[in-house]
Parts: C-alpha cells; sequence; structure tokens
C-alpha cells in the first residue's frame, strides 16, 4: 500500500515540474523560402495550434553574412477562411520574441478553425521587394483555461495526498514501537 | 546584430526555474552554516562550492541562450542534455545535499513533515532499489537512447511541455546514475568500491556506442534541424556528429576520470583501522526516535568524492547534534533590531505615514476625480493594500508599528489627557464587526476605490475619531475596539510568520514588577496599551506591534520571534486580555466576516458579478445598484457564513464532539483564517503588480501642479497594465497554501475536540467542505476578467 502511494506521489511530483502552457521558441515550421539570399522562415506555437493565444515568429537570415536580421518590418496577419471572425493583424518584433534571433508576434486567436498565417517581410537591406510568407493552419478549439493551470489547481489535493501518507507513515511507526516495547516486555 | 549577438540576449529567464533554484540554494546555505559550525571537516567549503555550481550548471542548461540555441542546434541540445545528465548531477551529489537541505527545512517541516517519510522502512526500500548501481545504470541507458529516438525527440522539438519533461528525465536519471558513484555524505555503501570501476568503464562503453552512432551516420535522424534556418551555416549532418563527438569527449572524459580517482584512492595503502558502522541517529536531526540515517562503512570512505577519506569518529558523535537555540529573534538582527525597538524611529516611521496621509488628503479633495490620476486613488488602494498583505506575510503587523492615526493622537493626548474607561458593554469586537461590514458595504456601494474625494474624507474621519476615541478614553481603546484596519491586522498576523513575545517565561516568574503591561515610570516607557501581559500573550491577536513592552521591560526579555504561522489557534488556553478563544464569539465573527468579506471584496470585482448586479437591479426595477451590493454584501459576509457554520457545526455535532456546539463553531471559524488571508493576498498583490507603476505619473502630475518639474506625466505607466504570465498561477498557489493551511487546522482542531482519528476526519469534514467551496470560489474570481481598478482607461490618454 505504501509503495503505490509512493509510485503515485512521484509521478505527481514529476509531473508538477512540467509545465504545461505552450510558449514558442521557434515552435513548428509553416513555411520557408530563399530569396535573393534571404532564408525567410515562419513559425507558429503552439502544438497542436488552438485558439486562445497563439505566437507567430519569423527567422530571416542573409545567407550570405550568416546574419540574423532582426529589425525587419514583418507584418503579421491571421485571416480566416471561414465566415465570422476579423482578421488578426500585428507587428512581429524582437522583443515579443523569446528567442532573440526571431520576430514574433502574440496574438489572440478568437475561434477555431481554419486560418491563413502571413507573414509579409519588408525592409531588407538590398532588396525592393517585399517577402510572403504564408500558411493555412488549422486550429482546435479554445483550450479550457483551467486545462493551462490544472498542475496548480490540484496542489491542495497533492498536499492533502502527502499529508495522508505522512500520517500513515507516523502511524505505522508507532504501531512498530508498540510491537517491539511488547516484545521487549 | 549577427546570430550569436542575438543568440547572447535569448535569456530564458523563467520564473519558476529561478524560484526553485533560489529556494534550494537558500535552503542549503542554511542549512549548511549550521553544519559547518558543528562539522566544518565534513562540511567544508568545497561542499557548498560544488552544490552551488551544480546549480549553476542547471541555470546555463535551462535559462541561458543555450536553450534558445538548442531549437537550432543539434549540438547545442546535445550539450543541455550533457550538462543536465553529466555535470550538474555529480556537483549536486558532492555538495553533500541531504543533511544541508534538511537542515535548511524549519524544524517543524523537518520533524513533522519530511522525518516520517524518511524513517519509513517502505521509503527506504523504494530509495535502495532506485540508487542501487544496476537500476540507475540501465535506467540513465533507457533514458539516453529513447529519448533520442527520432519521433520522441523531434516531438520534445515541437512541444514545450515535453521538451521540459525530457529535461526532467536526464536531470533525474543523472541523479540517480552518480549516486552510487559520489555516495555523498552520509549514504551507506552496500557494495565494494571496486564495482564503481566496471559500472563507470560500462557506461562510458554504450555512450561511445551511442556517441559514435551520431557522428558516423550519413543520416539525419532529426528533420527538425532541416526545415529551421541555420544562421551559423552549419549542415544538419556536420551539427549531428558534432552533437555525437561532444558527448563522446565529454562523456568519456566525465565517467573515466572518477575511475582514475576511485581506483587512485583504494590502491594507495593505508593504516585504517576498521570500526564498526555508527549511525547518525534521526533523533538527532530532529526526525525521529528509534531509525537511522544510511551511515559510512569504513570501507564506503576509501574512494568516494563525496566526502573525507578517513573520518568516521565523529559520525553519530554528540558534535552533531544541534544546539539549542532559541527562535529566531528579529530584534536580535543588527540594525534592524535597534531601529524597531527605536521609539525615535517608530515615530519617523509615523511622522512619514502622516506626511503620506496629508497628501492623499489634499489630492483627493483638491486634485483631479480620476482615481488612476490622484493619489487619494492610487497610495492607498494600491499600494498601502499591497504593502499591508505583503509586511503580515514576511513580517507581522507592521502598519500599526507606523500607524499615523497613532501618531496624530499620541499627540493630541497632550492636549486632551484621557480621563473616562471605555464603556464596559463595548469591551468586545461587536462594534468592529459592524463598522468592518461597513466599510465592506461602503467599499462597494461607493465604489470608494473610485472616489479620491470619498477616500479623502474617510482619512479625515479616520484622524478625528482616533483623536476623539482616545483624547477621552484612556488606554488604546480605537486601536483595540473600533478601527477596521486594525481589526483586520489583527486577525491576519496570527498567520504571520512572527511573535512579539518573551523570551525565555522563565525570567518573568521572577519578575515582581510586570513594567510590559504597567510601564516605567523612570524610563518614561509605558506599558502595553492594549492590556496584553507578555508572559500570557500567545499569538499576535490585538497586538500592535508598538514594542512598548520591549521598550518597559527591565530584563530585556521580549522579542520580535519566529513562530509557526496559525499554530497559536490550536490552543485554547487563557490568553491575556482576550481570554479563551473558545469563548470569544465575537472575535470568531469578526474572524468569520473578514473571511468570507474577502471573497465578496475580490468577486465584486470581476465581470461577471458586475453584470449579474446591474441585471438584478434592472429586475428589480432600479437605476443603481446600491439594493443590490447591500444585499449582496449582507448575504456575502454574513447571512452565508453563518448559515454555513450552522450548518457544519450541526454536521459535526453528529460525532463525538466532546465540545458545546458553541464553542465548536467558534474554534474552527478561526481555521478558516489562513484561507481569507489568501484571498486578501492574491486580491492586493493583483492590483499591486498590475498598477504598481501608477504612484509615478502622479507624482508627476502632483509636482507639477505645485510648480516643480519632475518631467511630463507617463500615464502609460497608468494604462493597460497586463498582467504577468507567472501572476495566475503565483494566486493560485497562494489560494492553494491558504487551503492546505486551513484544512490542515481545522483537522487538527477537530482532533483536538475529539477521541479518536476517525471522529476527527468526520467532524472536520464539514468544514473542509466549506474551505474546498472557498477555494473554488477563489479560483473562479481569479480566472474572471477584471476590473483593473487603478489603471488608466485608454480613451483618458
Amino acid at each position: 500500500m505504501n509503495n503505490l502511494v509512493i509510485h503515485c506521489l512521484s509521478v505527481v511530483l514529476l509531473a508538477l515540474i512540467i509545465k504545461t502552457e505552450a510558449h514558442a521558441d521557434l515552435g513548428t515550421v509553416r513555411d520557408s523560402k530563399v530569396i535573393e539570399g534571404y532564408e525567410c522562415t515562419l513559425f507558429s506555437a503552439p502544438e497542436p495550434f488552438r485558439a486562445g493565444p497563439v505566437d507567430i515568429s519569423v527567422m530571416v537570415v542573409n545567407n550570405k553574412t550568416g546574419q540574423a536580421l532582426v529589425d525587419c518590418q514583418i507584418d503579421v496577419s491571421l485571416i480566416p477562411t471561414f465566415e465570422g471572425p476579423a482578421s488578426l493583424q500585428a507587428p512581429a518584433t524582437q522583443e515579443d520574441a523569446q528567442n532573440k534571433l526571431l520576430q514574433a508576434a502574440l496574438l489572440e486567436l478568437p475561434e477555431p478553425g481554419q486560418w491563413k498565417v502571413v507573414a509579409r517581410i519588408t525592409g531588407l537591406p538590398d532588396l525592393d521587394q517585399a517577402i510572403e510568407l504564408s500558411a493555412l493552419v488549422d486550429a482546435f478549439a479554445h483550450l479550457p483555461r483551467w486545462r493551462s493551470i490544472w498542475l496548480w489547481l490540484v496542489l491542495p489535493a497533492i498536499a492533502l495526498i502527502v499529508y495522508v501518507f505522512n500520517q500513515i507513515c507516523v502511524s505505522s511507526r508507532k504501531q512498530r514501537r508498540q510491537r517491539s516495547s511488547a516484545e521487549a516486555k | 546584430m549577427s546570430a550569436t549577438e542575438a543568440l547572447m540576449r535569448s535569456w530564458n529567464l523563467d520564473v519558476i526555474y529561478i524560484t526553485v533554484l533560489l529556494i534550494a540554494a537558500l535552503l542549503y546555505l542554511r542549512g549548511w552554516l549550521g553544519l559547518h559550525r558543528q562539522r566544518p571537516e565534513r562540511f567544508g567549503p568545497v561542499n557548498l562550492i560544488s552544490f552551488l555550481l551544480g546549480e549553476l550548471i542547471i541555470f546555463i542548461a535551462l535559462c541561458s541562450p543555450l536553450e534558445a540555441a538548442s531549437s537550432m542546434l543539434l549540438q547545442a541540445h546535445m550539450g543541455q542534455h550533457i550538462l543536465l545528465m553529466l555535470i550538474a548531477p555529480p556537483l549536486l551529489w558532492i555538495g553533500a545535499p541531504g543533511l544541508p537541505l534538511l537542515w535548511g527545512l524549519p524544524p517543524f517541516v523537518r520533524k513533522a513533515g519530511i522525518g516520517p517519510f524518511l524513517a519509513s522502512p517502505g521509503v527506504r526500500r523504494i530509495f535502495r532499489v532506485l540508487t542501487h548501481p544496476i537500476f540507475t545504470f540501465f535506467f540513465l541507458a533507457a533514458v539516453l537512447w529513447t529519448w533520442h529516438l527520432p519521433w520522441l525527440y523531434q516531438l520534445s522539438l515541437t512541444s514545450p511541455a515535453w521538451h521540459q519533461f525530457e529535461h526532467a528525465c536526464f536531470f533525474w536519471a543523472g541523479m540517480l546514475f552518480w549516486y552510487p558513484v559520489i555516495l555523498p555524505y552520509p549514504a551507506q555503501v552496500r557494495w565494494s568500491r571496486w564495482l564503481v570501476v566496471p559500472y563507470l568503464l560500462l557506461a562510458a562503453l554504450q555512450n561511445t556506442i551511442f556517441s559514435a552512432i551520431f557522428c558516423f551516420s550519413s543520416v539525419i535522424f532529426y528533420p527538425y534541424y532541416e526545415q529551421v534556418p541555420n544562421a551559423w551555416a552549419v549542415k544538419p549532418l556536420d551539427d549531428q556528429a558534432v552533437a555525437g563527438g561532444l558527448m563522446w569527449i565529454i562523456g568519456s572524459l566525465v565517467m573515466l576520470a572518477p575511475v582514475l580517482i576511485i581506483v587512485r584512492g583504494l590502491v594507495r595503502p593505508k593504516g585504517l583501522t576498521i570500526r564498526q558502522p555508527q549511525a547518525v541517529p534521526l533523533k538527532r536531526l530532529g526526525l525521529g526516535q528509534s531509525h537511522q540515517l544510511p551511515v559510512l562503512q569504513p570501507s564506503a570512505q576509501i574512494g568516494t568524492l563525496g566526502g573525507s577519506m578517513t573520518d568516521t569518529s565523529a559520525i553519530g558523535s554528540p558534535t552533531l547534534r544541534r544546539k539549542r537555540r532559541g527562535p529566531f529573534d528579529l530584534l536580535a538582527v543588527p540594525v534592524v533590531g535597534s531601529a524597531l525597538s527605536s521609539l525615535v524611529f517608530r515615530r519617523c516611521v509615523q511622522a512619514t505615514f502622516f506626511a503620506l496621509a496629508l497628501l492623499i488628503m489634499l489630492d483627493g479633495w483638491l486634485g483631479p476625480q480620476v482615481a488612476s490620476m490622484n493619489l487619494a486613488g492610487a497610495l492607498p488602494w494600491i499600494h498601502w493594500r499591497g504593502f499591508l498583505v505583503i509586511a503580515l506575510l514576511i513580517v507581522g503587523n507592521l502598519f500599526c508599528f507606523g500607524c499615523p492615526f497613532v501618531f496624530v493622537r499620541t499627540l493630541g493626548r497632550k492636549l486632551l489627557p484621557a480621563r473616562f474607561n471605555w464603556p464596559r458593554v463595548l469591551r468586545s469586537k461587536w462594534l468592529a464587526v459592524g463598522l468592518i461590514l461597513l466599510f465592506l458595504w461602503a467599499y462597494e456601494a461607493l465604489s470608494l476605490w473610485a472616489s479620491p474625494w470619498w477616500t479623502a474624507w474617510i482619512v479625515l474621519g479616520y484622524f478625528i475619531a482616533a483623536l476623539a476615541i482616545d483624547g477621552l478614553f484612556r488606554g488604546a481603546a480605537f486601536c483595540k475596539y473600533v478601527c477596521p484596519i486594525g481589526q483586520f491586522q489583527f486577525v491576519q498576523s496570527v498567520v504571520s510568520p512572527t511573535e512579539v513575545r518573551v523570551r525565555e517565561l522563565d525570567r518573568c516568574t521572577s519578575c515582581t514588577t510586570y513594567d510590559c503591561i504597567k510601564g516605567t515610570a523612570q524610563k518614561n516607557n509605558q506599558g502595553c496599551e492594549l492590556h496584553l501581559f507578555q508572559p500570557r500573550k500567545k499569538s499576535n491577536l490585538d497586538c500592535t506591534f508598538c514594542m512598548d513592552c520591549v521598550r518597559a521591560c527591565p530584563h530585556d526579555n521580549i522579542g520580535i520571534l519566529a513562530t509557526t504561522p496559525g499554530s497559536t489557534l490550536l490552543q485554547d488556553d487563557y490568553r491575556s486580555s482576550i481570554r479563551r478563544l473558545s469563548r470569544r464569539l465575537d472575535l470568531a465573527l469578526l474572524a468569520l466576516v473578514l473571511v468570507f468579506g474577502a471573497f465578496a471584496n475580490a468577486a465584486g470585482m470581476v465581470g461577471p458579478v458586475l453584470e449579474w448586479q446591474d441585471q438584478t437591479a434592472a429586475a428589480w426595477g432600479m437605476s443603481s445598484r446600491m439594493a443590490v451590493v447591500t444585499v449582496g454584501v449582507l448575504a456575502s459576509c454574513l447571512v452565508i457564513p453563518v448559515v454555513l457554520v450552522g450548518l457544519a457545526t450541526a454536521l459535526s455535532q453528529i460525532t463525538s464532539i466532546n465540545t458545546t456546539p458553541m464553542r465548536l463553531a467558534v474554534r474552527m471559524i478561526f481555521g478558516l483564517i489562513p484561507m481569507g488571508m489568501a484571498m486578501w493576498t492574491c486580491h492586493f498583490i493583483f492590483h499591486f503588480l498590475t498598477s504598481m507603476g501608477t504612484v509615478v505619473p502622479i507624482t508627476q502630475r502632483m509636482a507639477r501642479d505645485v510648480g516643480l518639474n519632475l518631467g511630463e506625466p507617463a500615464w502609460i505607466l497608468s494604462c493597460c497594465q497586463v498582467p504577468p504570465d507567472w501572476l495566475l498561477p503565483l494566486e493560485i498557489f497562494i489560494l492553494a497554501v491558504g487551503a492546505v493551511a486551513s484544512s490542515y487546522l481545522l483537522y487538527r482542531l477537530a482532533l483536538r475536540m475529539t477521541r479518536s482519528t476517525r471522529d476527527a476526519v468526520l467532524a472536520s469534514l464539514p468544514w473542509l467542505l466549506i474551505t474546498a467551496l472557498l477555494y473554488l470560489v477563489g479560483i473562479w474570481t481569479m480566472l474572471q476578467p477584471m476590473e483593473m481598478r487603478g489603471t488608466l482607461d485608454v480613451p483618458l490618454l
């Protein structure tokens, strides 16, 4: 019995150190183009893609110099392919990216369904034309908020289990003591 | 900007990682200091440095730019794994963290919390299995090979949660693997140390095979690295080979170096006398009586990396016993202690608060009537409340220590010598209960937080009330019976970690002057104005932290001592000026109103509740919310709590409770205080953390109004502050701690009023359900869209 409790406890405690929210650090590659030596890649997160907070990031690398360009003008759009919600737009910036090699836009996707992700990159040195990256992405339903914090929510239950186990240990110790003192007598 | 330069700015300063690492470091340091004083040869600087280095390595692996690079380069990702699996664990084990971490814990947690687990034969059996070399060897190999399977590895690259789980696996596999090698003190050796040699050689061999596959393969194992752009122009196959090479070289070095050290230790001739193994009784660590920690046998000492080579004599010696010291005393801390016990310092703090109160009143009457642009709208409702709960959680009732209202009445007493005694009929908390209900109602009904004008009048009213009451009546009648802020502080400070109390009770038994309560005329020190006789004072109830008793005591026998938060609520013995808690229905009702008031007050700021109020007012045919708010406050703060308590009491009575229903109810209500405190903390901290910048533009605006130039008001600081990601988890964590503390107190209270554990569980069950209900209400409130008080509406900008 004790061992079973310990095993359960270990699993729960191990799971506790795993965070559940998905924050993009690259994420899933959605599109990539090499134009005039500029390698541009579009990423999305979380995986799987869901309604709610999403992170669209773009990485631009000059293959000739090996430089990562982090001050391009990048406009990110999320356009629904279905009727209902309006399109979303935001500039992608280095400040919003955790990985500073990228420029990211943090958006709130209102509804599930198929969305077209578009990133328009301008202001690249020696390149007049804009580079456009795009992809069709299927967004799943919004994850209920409690799902992203459920590990925090069950903390009291974990504490209760630990306490119960603690009390089991205490009472078994008492029993052992009583047994040994009875044997001594 | 070059790719490397951009990468070097990519720090992943995760609050949870940093908090865990800091807490571990602080616990270790605290424990190490204590043990180092007693056993410097066993717990030396090498242990400390090694442990901290191990933590630094974990920080580098998880928070440095290596984390960002690992998404683009396999070699960086492999570097992370090497650090987590092969570098950090041995360093941590060399720090011999077991005893220092235990020693660093508060005694209560160590003895009652961890002790029974460590003493449990089942736990010890499992620990023995987990640290068995055969298990640790195969576990590390399994983790290493399994996680590098392409589909699993790819999964970790696209999912942060799996990525973190992967790192946890590598770290814990590494910790287990290195345990039999290092044998951190006081580990027990169960096999010949010679077995470590093949153990490490075999591990190095499997590492070589693993690395060679990466080095020489012509197939790219992880297509993800082909897809992501490569800022360093490294071909994926080359990257894979370099990753394998890193693992090969570093892995071999890390695994073979200990072989040499251990063999050298084993073959070195020594005149070692074989002694019988000695044990460190757990009792000496305060962990139990009959069980022992694993010990080093003489042979175990030879060739271990974690401790000195020959020392066994001191193990289990009385020197390991912790010297009995009193609890932590804040007044014994240099500078802080003398400042807190100095009357001049207190007057300075009070004068500062008084000056702020004057500014608040002036700005409230004369400034713009927009809360977020006015000092009276921001300072009391955002900053002061935030500091209030933080001070309560860290120290205790510090607001009453610096109370500006008492400052004014102290000055006024020179003009208005108090001649009367406070009416006997009012010597209870009933008046305070009414005033707190009135305040909670006014807060919602009159939107006090949004009205600088009302706020200024309330502050003025406070000053007049304090001056009038304490000018007429002896003692601190205003503080003890009237002041709602004081009552809030008294009740919540029972869960504070410190308490003003006597250092040594024995000294008080020989005291005949009772200066702590009577005062000393010679030194012009007054005794406790709230009639708390220190030797019989328990908990912070009714204590204003004024330090009059500290200054009056001729024996220097009163301090601000550490205490287990909430523990005094379990006792029901006589308390000076409070009497027995079980007979204080007024005090219990005060606590109950404050507990439920916390939830009602927080719920009053969330969208769905405000909508409900509007809808109900419309349904009642009213144009304002006033009536709905009045009914709502009365119901949520008084009627519902009383009904719930009545029901819980009736249900608890079914079991064999050995007390009257009234006493049962009164005692159990006190058990709910931590839950209420948790909710107040969440609420106030939310406003504080999301709106604390407001004070900057307000100060600039006020300075401009009086002709000073501190720059244009940066109103952007008052607007649109997005709560940080970690705020919600922090709030839920605080609520969870409150729920757990309340549940524990309720169970322990029930245990004291019943004859068996079963009865205690049954008797406490209804109360635990109330706690669970409050917890869920708190969570629901936290998850709702908040009315961002103290922040400026965008159109106003």
